[in-house]
């Protein structure tokens, strides 16, 4: 035991001394999040859609309009309260306000009326944005309307759109296209150290072919949990990813992918004569990977003639497991259906591997 | 009682025969060296001998087991340097030791290790900054971490300048003094002849010849060569018609001059000296060497 723990913490070590592995596995996914989240994420058109619900019909209401109508950043519709309220659920709304049909006898009164804002809130940046500009407009039109300061209430409710964001599906395909290249280059270590004799010299100590494998098994998931702790981190902070899911289930389904990946790692291992030769491989794997796996978009993007391949692709399942994990996407497949579909290739690479693997 | 005990080895692969019934013993506390060329067999023997390999056939014991069956109980009691072996680029020397040492139940403090090999000074140096020499000296010290009482070396001192290989035979040589058995195995004739009680000259998988370096010398090149200048316009030919010579090579404004009578080709040579323009200011007796008992024993030179 005292040996499995001293090779983790070495071959831990070593990794961390890599710069250039540290980088792929660590700085460049946030990259690739931050390029591809700020090309597409938050659709920053010049103008927000706003629903307006004019119950009341009196000069409170029509002043209110008239307003908003004039601000720029709006894109004002006026509806009935179901069909604006079924626009923000389709997430083609980023706020509707609903004036209360007593609004102007209410205020004619000198009493407090309270307005309704439903706000998108899978859209929180311009849902905010929104609401303080509403909130303003209606101030202004009640203070000129009574004379009187704060006779308006605004009630806000939250509504998680349905629609995604294009950063929403591509966050967690990122996280698990991450994760699939950290497992596919699982086995770099084990061949350069086999191209070096290294793993004979080990084979000469007391120590077991077992303990070494697992000890860079054990390596690959810690980085894995800590890249998934830092593409977490990106999402959540900077693109506002609403994480619907347990956290639990995500690790798990992290930790369950990565396991996946390093046994087809450890194939690729298994077949690759050298190192650079792995590395070849890998990335002759990892580019049409990326682009055919629906880890970026959607596989509804994707040419008829393609879905065969996309399907048979492992990654297409771990993206998909996640998104529906993280962010409720319409799955592709069912959780167990897609960890059935990992699972096959794990043990299938596991066993075809621990059969071809060669130690000198 | 002998550390190691190979009888009537065989190792094949595919049509050829690495190892072709090879026999020897090695007993405790000597420094045994395998010397052959390479393809000899004879990181073939080691391997099978620490247990990396199977062996076709034959009877092995090493340290009273048989790496075939207990292989473990080999591993915990020997100490191994294989050859063209590269550790941990990004780990430190004493890492790297520390590393090695959690591999066995009792291992030796870094810090005698280190002195030993004469590595303090780069102990947290990383490997991949260390030089040639200073990366054997490393291997080494961790075929001592445990302690073995038996310790392999295939090829310790190939590719190494001479002032590192110097260095790496002071450290066999340690080691010889504390009373380990090492078997090495080696093509450089001179590092058998230094370091080496006994050698097995081994060719094709087979001992041509087995014994002290001396004992080889005497046997297979009886011969002592005396080597002299030759001053210009001096006809050597003469010097064949010497009593007891048996050849004369000339290279290089020298002669030398083979015989298997010494005293009497001296006396000889002393008398037609006297009145030639003969110089015997620098003259030397030499002695065979095992790259000579190579070539009797097989027409080669070892490194052909």
């Amino acid at each position: 035991m005292k040996a499995l723990w001293t090779l983790t913490y070495y071959t831990g070590l070593q990794f961390a001394r890599d710069k250039v592995a540290l980088f792929w596995t660590l700085v460049f996914p946030i990259v690739l999040m931050v390029i591809i989240g700020s090309v597409f994420g938050e659709s920053d058109s010049a103008s927000m859609p706003v629903g307006l619900v004019l119950h009341d019909q009196g000069p409170a209401g029509q002043a209110i309009a008239q307003v908003l109508e004039g601000i720029e950043l709006f894109e004002l519709t006026t509806g009935s309260e179901e069909d604006e309220l079924a626009a923000l659920g389709r997430g083609d709304r980023r706020a509707v306000v609903v004036l209360p049909a007593d609004l102007s006898a209410v205020w004619q009164r000198r009493e407090v009326a309270t307005v309704g804002v439903h706000l998108d809130t899978s859209q929180q940046q311009s849902a905010g944005t929104a609401l303080s500009v509403v909130q303003q407009v209606i101030e202004g039109v009640q203070r000129e309307f009574t004379q009187q300061p704060s006779l308006v209430t605004v009630e806000t409710h939250s509504v998680q759109a349905e629609h995604f964001r294009p950063i929403d599906y591509i966050a967690p395909g990122i996280l698990a296209l991450s994760v699939a290249q950290l497992g596919l280059f699982g086995a770099t270590t084990l061949v350069e150290q086999r191209q070096q004799r290294l793993l004979r010299r080990l084979q000469a100590t007391p120590v077991s072919r077992w303990m070494v494998l697992l000890s860079n098994i054990i390596v690959r998931l810690v980085i894995a949990l800590v890249q998934t702790g830092i593409l977490l981190g990106v999402a959540l902070g900077l693109f506002r990813i609403q994480v619907v899911g347990s956290w639990p289930a995500i690790i798990g389904i992290v930790v369950f992918g990565t396991l996946a990946f390093i046994a087809l790692g450890f194939l690729l291992g298994a077949l690759a004569p050298s190192a650079e030769a792995l590395i070849a491989i890998v990335q002759m794997i990892n580019f049409p990977m990326m682009f055919l796996s629906g880890a970026l978009f959607p596989l509804d993007f994707m040419p008829e003639i393609l879905r065969p391949v996309a399907v048979a692709l492992p990654l297409t399942y771990l993206a998909d497991i996640l998104r529906q994990v993280m962010v409720d996407a319409t799955p592709y497949a069912t959780v167990l259906q897609g960890m059935g579909a990992l699972l096959v290739f794990m043990v299938a690479s596991a066993l075809l591997s621990w059969r071809f693997f060669r130690w000198e | 009682m002998s550390a190691i005990v190979v009888e009537d080895l065989q190792k094949a692969y595919g049509e050829l025969r690495a190892v072709d019934g090879l026999s020897f013993a090695v007993e405790e506390g000597e420094v045994f060296g395998l010397l052959g060329p390479n393809g000899a067999g004879k990181t073939t023997t080691v391997e099978i001998l620490i247990g990396l390999r199977e062996r076709d056939g034959g009877r092995v014991q090493v340290t009273g087991y048989d790496p075939a069956q207990e292989g473990d109980a080999v591993k915990a009691q020997i100490g191994v340097q294989l050859q063209q072996t590269e550790l941990f680029p990004l780990l430190s020397v004493e890492e790297i030791l520390g590393l090695f040492a959690s591999f066995y139940r009792d291992s030796k403090p870094v810090a005698e290790l280190l002195e030993l090999v004469g590595l303090q000074e780069r102990r947290k140096a990383k490997y991949r900054h260390l030089s040639g020499g200073q990366k054997q000296r490393l291997s080494l010290a961790l075929t001592l971490i445990n302690d073995p009482a038996l310790v392999f070396l295939d090829e310790p001192t190939t590719g190494l300048d001479p002032q590192a290989r110097r260095a790496l035979w002071d450290i066999v040589e340690q080691m010889r003094d504390q009373g380990k058995t090492v078997l090495l195995t080696t093509h450089y004739m001179e590092e058998a002849e230094v370091l080496c009680r006994r050698v097995a000259i081994i060719d094709h998988g087979k001992i041509l010849a087995l014994g002290t370096p001396r004992d080889l010398v005497d046997e297979f090149v009886p011969e002592r060569a005396i080597e002299i200048t030759l001053a210009d316009g001096l006809d050597a030919s003469s010097l064949e018609e010497l009593t007891g010579v048996t050849r004369v090579v000339i290279k290089n404004g020298s002669a030398a001059i083979y015989t298997t009578n010494i005293r009497e080709t001296m006396a000889s040579l002393l008398q037609v000296s006297g009145g030639s323009a003969l110089s015997l200011d620098s003259l030397r007796i030499q002695r065979g060497t095992l790259e000579d008992v190579f070539l009797h024993l097989t027409g080669r030179t070892i490194r052909e």
